[in-house]
């Protein structure tokens, strides 16, 4: 599939990248254009002597240009890729020239590598030997982890003794404390959920804040009930909890679990930046399967998160899911490519309110309690403004049952403008009281949000 | 959000310690027997276990339905023209949304609806993009722009009713006060007038030094009358303004007044009947000092050559010509050789600038005669000149800018270059084809004579990025220099700048033109 205008550019790092790229999208700029089915490249005429050669392998996409850009993928990647995308014909399809063919070998080289690799690591004694080393550290961290929720028995107790009205009138410091703490116990997950309630606490919150604050609170107490009872949950809820605690599942053991192969569309995507690390999450849909599943890519500080996948694309190919109760999150297996054509979103369930979504979720929530936010599909929604009352905006179905908006979505106005108060087809995520929209499509538009960050 | 009992709420907030907990408060019956255990963390399990059985059982409200948006009567605007507007919003050339908003008006389309949102908001704080938006917004933005009291107030219908003109013009604040008269001006001229002279007695004077310009909208011999008592009032500045208005008014009696005035001191003589011969005037009496003359003290001139300016600026220009039968070059010679020369001169161009804005149709001669006056000592003509520039017609500007722009060694390109920066910043229309030609070569001639670029040499290229033609840009790939040049690493960034500028332009113009969906 080649990719629209659109679709290109939402893969620049960021909007000067954008603009950067459309500017070298001229034919006076290139030369010896070429492409094949597998690749495109060109020489790009830059402010030295040499011009430089851009490539992209179109599988991927994936690009590579020697200029000494720090963003990826550069100006020229774009440009070239844009330029293809607007003057097709001057392109001439021919055998590649050395430096893009040593590329695409290369690239052919490593991911057999990496495939030979995982297939040494494989071997029985290689196992054996990882095996025990890791049980090692795994005892190790469990004591560490035990003494850590020790001390947050302690703590929890001591907050439900004296309640959360004077909390505010505390330095947050003690309240980072406890999360520096439990990072040390080698229980990041729980510090993390800590640190991030201590901003919702600390930092503003209207009225009721007390209740999400106590909602999270419960969930850390049960969490912690839920890791003491470990043997005795069943295995999928194990990997929640323990996820959730902090221990990591390793890309490798994820892509050694069977895998589902399908046809999965992009939903929606979901930003978020805590300050340290921002994160996308990528929502998709099998179209065969019907199955949810979620991409999270990370980046530190000040960094741009890698190219996202296109918002509406179709992608073919394996996911391998984490270990879950209710499996959600995901890794890609190297087959997952752009799929050739568009492909119908699966419908979604026949009746008038949210009964079937709903009891969708239900569900979810029985097999996981730990669970968060759930993706929804709604396919007739009408957005409802009621000014004046505590949550304005809500989701309305042709039964007159409404879903609230979260209150942290910020483009309520745009989603109502695209509707137009008709009835539109909404993705986002059911948090258990409100919904958060990622992507509307209306009147063959489709339109996303970023999670509520404008 | 969670629904919680009061109990277990106070238990919360005040902590275990002083509200004993009761863990079942609340909860649902076969909820009930499971909570209130689990010893110093009872109040967590009980709300964890509250919250997931609510999250479970959720049950929607009912909500009433929305009020659907009718169907748009106008077309909608293609997506390729969607998608440069998305650009633009996302912050890629932000500078060219008039531009955009302009070309979707001259299409007769509406905005799409999913900039609606985005646009209304940053109208909501600048009121030149509002007055573009609000003939765009359709029937779905208004049906928007209804819902949203932050927004209905500024895009409302009321603002263009007359009746609302009338109420703001009882009620308003100054400033609304001013619009208001302008507004009944506009339409009728002779109503503004009765409006403002039923309360003139009553206005302090800040309100009438204000309220006064605004009768330069729909100026006639009507408002002549009122404007002769404002002559006698109280405050400088409103006797100031009332002769303004009285000088840009041919045939009124002040003109009159100062053409008999000037006819006694003003002479041609000399061996050819070709030179001027000026008398000042001895003293100011008290009718001159009535029709604004000594009024303002200019600092580069005597007092009486004041006076003799205060007269010239109140005389048509046209008079000179009938006068003497001589045409507008002929007539600012005479002055420009005259001892006299600053103060006539000066004179001169307030005249012509107020010819200028009644539109009379001799103007734009004496404009250009002023333009090509040889250069007097410590006069600015260009400087007092430029800033008149914009009332000229449309093909008299061209013309103008034409002529600045072929003249080679004159100071007329750095007018013209001035002109470009100031047209820069407003939505002004793109130039035609021989004077994008033309700027071109000027910006070209930039890079031959400087290293690098100089400040002015940025300003140029970034103004004239947004006003030279470009529906076709076949003519700005040639005249640059070879690519081998030396010092094109220094300006290879501002020109690759300048024509990617360009080339969004294009894109934009050509982006209303496909009609595919």
């Amino acid at each position: 599939m080649i990719l629209t205008a659109e679709q290109i550019l939402a893969l620049a790092p960021d909007a000067a990248s954008a603009k950067a790229g459309s500017g070298q999208a001229s034919l006076a700029k290139w030369s010896g254009l070429g492409g094949h089915a597998q690749a495109l490249w060109g020489l790009c005429q830059g402010s030295g002597k040499e011009p430089y050669r851009a490539q992209i392998d179109l599988a991927g996409p994936a690009f590579k240009c020697n200029c000494p850009s720090r963003k990826f993928p550069c100006k020229h990647g774009l440009g070239l890729y844009l330029l293809y995308a607007r003057e097709r014909a001057a392109f001439c399809e021919t055998e590649a020239p050395q430096w893009v063919s040593d590329w695409l070998h290369s690239r052919e080289e490593r991911s057999e590598k990496k495939a030979a690799r995982q297939a040494e690591a494989a071997t029985p004694e290689a196992l054996a030997a990882r095996e025990a080393s890791q049980q090692k550290r795994q005892e190790k961290r469990q004591g560490n982890v035990e003494a850590g929720l020790a001390v947050l028995d302690t703590w929890l107790e001591d907050l439900a003794r004296d309640g959360l009205a004077t909390l505010r009138g505390k330095p947050s410091r003690e309240w980072d404390a406890m999360a520096a703490r439990l990072v040390d116990c080698q229980a990041p997950g729980l510090a993390g959920r800590l640190r991030r309630l201590g901003l919702q606490v600390y930092g503003g919150g209207g009225a009721g804040w007390e209740l999400a604050a106590a909602r999270e609170l419960g969930q850390l107490a049960l969490l912690r009930r839920a890791y003491q009872r470990l043997a005795a949950l069943p295995a999928g809820l194990q990997h929640e909890v323990r996820a959730a605690i902090g221990w990591a599942t390793s890309q490798e053991e994820v892509l050694a679990l069977a895998g589902v192969c399908d046809t999965w569309t992009v939903c929606g995507n979901r930003l978020q930046d805590d300050g340290r690390v921002s994160s996308r999450a990528t929502y998709l849909r099998g179209a065969g399967s019907g199955r949810w599943a979620m991409l999270l890519q990370f980046s530190a500080g000040s960094q741009a998160l890698p190219a996202p996948l296109l918002h509406g694309a179709s992608y073919h190919g394996t996911l391998h899911f984490y270990p879950a109760a209710w499996p959600l999150r995901a890794l890609a297996a190297p087959d997952f490519a752009v799929a050739a054509g568009p492909v119908a979103m699966p419908a979604a369930p026949d009746g008038e309110g949210f009964a079937a979504p709903l009891l969708a979720y239900a569900q979810a929530l029985a097999a996981n309690p730990f669970l968060e936010s759930c993706p929804m599909h709604l396919a007739a929604v009408t957005p409802v403004f009621a000014p004046g009352s505590a949550a304005p905006w809500s989701l309305r179905a042709a039964n007159g049952e409404a879903l609230a908006l979260d209150g942290a979505f910020r483009q309520a106005w745009q989603l109502h403008a695209l509707a137009g108060g008709h009835a539109v087809e909404v993705f986002g995520l059911w948090s258990g009281y409100s919904f958060l929209p990622l992507a509307v499509s209306a009147a063959g538009r489709a339109v996303s949000f970023d999670g509520g960050q404008a | 959000m969670m629904q919680l009992d009061p109990g277990l709420h106070r238990a919360l907030l005040a902590g275990t310690a002083r509200v004993p907990l009761d863990g079942a408060a609340g909860a649902a019956a076969p909820l009930a027997p499971l909570l209130g255990q689990g010893g110093g963390s009872a109040l967590w399990l009980s709300l964890a276990a509250q919250d997931s059985w609510q999250r479970a059982g959720f049950q929607p409200a009912q909500a009433g339905a929305a009020t659907p948006c009718g169907p748009e009567s106008a077309a909608p605007c293609p997506r390729a023209a969607e998608h440069v507007l998305d650009t633009i919003l996302r912050g890629i050339h932000p500078e060219l949304l008039p531009a955009w908003l302009a070309h979707a008006a001259a299409h007769g389309m509406v905005l799409p609806p999913a900039s609606l949102a985005a646009l209304l908001e940053q109208g909501l704080h600048k009121p030149p993009l509002r007055q573009l938006l609000l003939p765009l917004l359709g029937v779905r933005g208004a049906w928007l722009a209804s819902q949203n009291p932050a927004w209905a107030g500024r895009y409302g219908a009321a603002s263009v009713e007359a009746e609302s003109v009338e109420h703001t013009w009882q009620h308003g604040a100054l400033p609304q006060r001013v619009a208001a008269l302008r507004a009944m001006r506009a339409s009728d001229p002779a109503a503004g007038l009765a409006a403002l002279h039923s309360d003139w007695a009553q206005e302090p004077s800040e309100n009438r030094i204000a309220l006064l310009p605004c009768l330069a909208v729909g100026l006639s011999l009507a408002d002549e009358a009122f404007l002769e008592q404002a002559l006698d009032d109280r405050r400088k500045e409103v006797r100031r303004a009332a002769q303004a208005l009285l000088a840009g008014l041919p045939g009124a009696q002040l003109g009159e007044r100062c053409k008999a005035r000037l006819a006694g001191i003003l002479a041609l003589g000399g061996l050819s009947g070709r030179s001027l011969q000026v008398r000042l005037p001895e003293a100011c009496d008290k009718a001159m000092q009535r029709d604004g003359i000594g009024l303002q003290k200019p600092w580069n001139m005597g007092e009486k050559a004041g006076w003799l300016m205060d007269m010239v600026q109140s005389v048509p220009p046209v008079w000179w010509s009938i006068q003497w039968q001589l045409d507008a070059a002929a007539v600012v010679r005479l002055f420009a050789a005259q001892e006299f020369n600053l103060a006539l001169l000066t004179g001169l161009c307030t005249a012509v600038g107020y010819a200028l804005r009644r539109a009379a149709p001799e103007a734009v001669e004496w404009y250009r005669a002023l333009l090509a006056a040889p250069p007097v000592k410590g006069l600015d003509l260009a400087g007092a000149l430029l800033p008149q520039f914009p009332h000229l017609p449309q093909e008299a500007q061209q013309r103008v800018l034409q002529e600045w722009l072929e003249d080679q060694d004159g100071p007329g390109a750095g007018y013209a270059m001035g002109w470009a920066q100031q047209a820069g910043e407003g939505g002004t229309p793109s130039l035609p084809p021989h004077l994008s030609r033309l700027f071109l070569l000027r910006l070209q001639g930039m890079l031959a004579g400087a290293n690098e670029p100089a400040y002015a040499a940025r300003a140029a290229f970034k103004s004239l990025a947004l006003l030279l033609a470009a529906d076709d840009l076949a003519y700005v790939q040639d005249g640059w220099p070879p690519d081998a040049w030396e010092h094109w690493p220094h300006w290879s960034g501002l020109v690759a700048e300048f024509k990617e500028t360009l080339q969004f332009r294009n894109a934009l113009q050509r982006s209303f033109m496909e009609n595919k969906e």
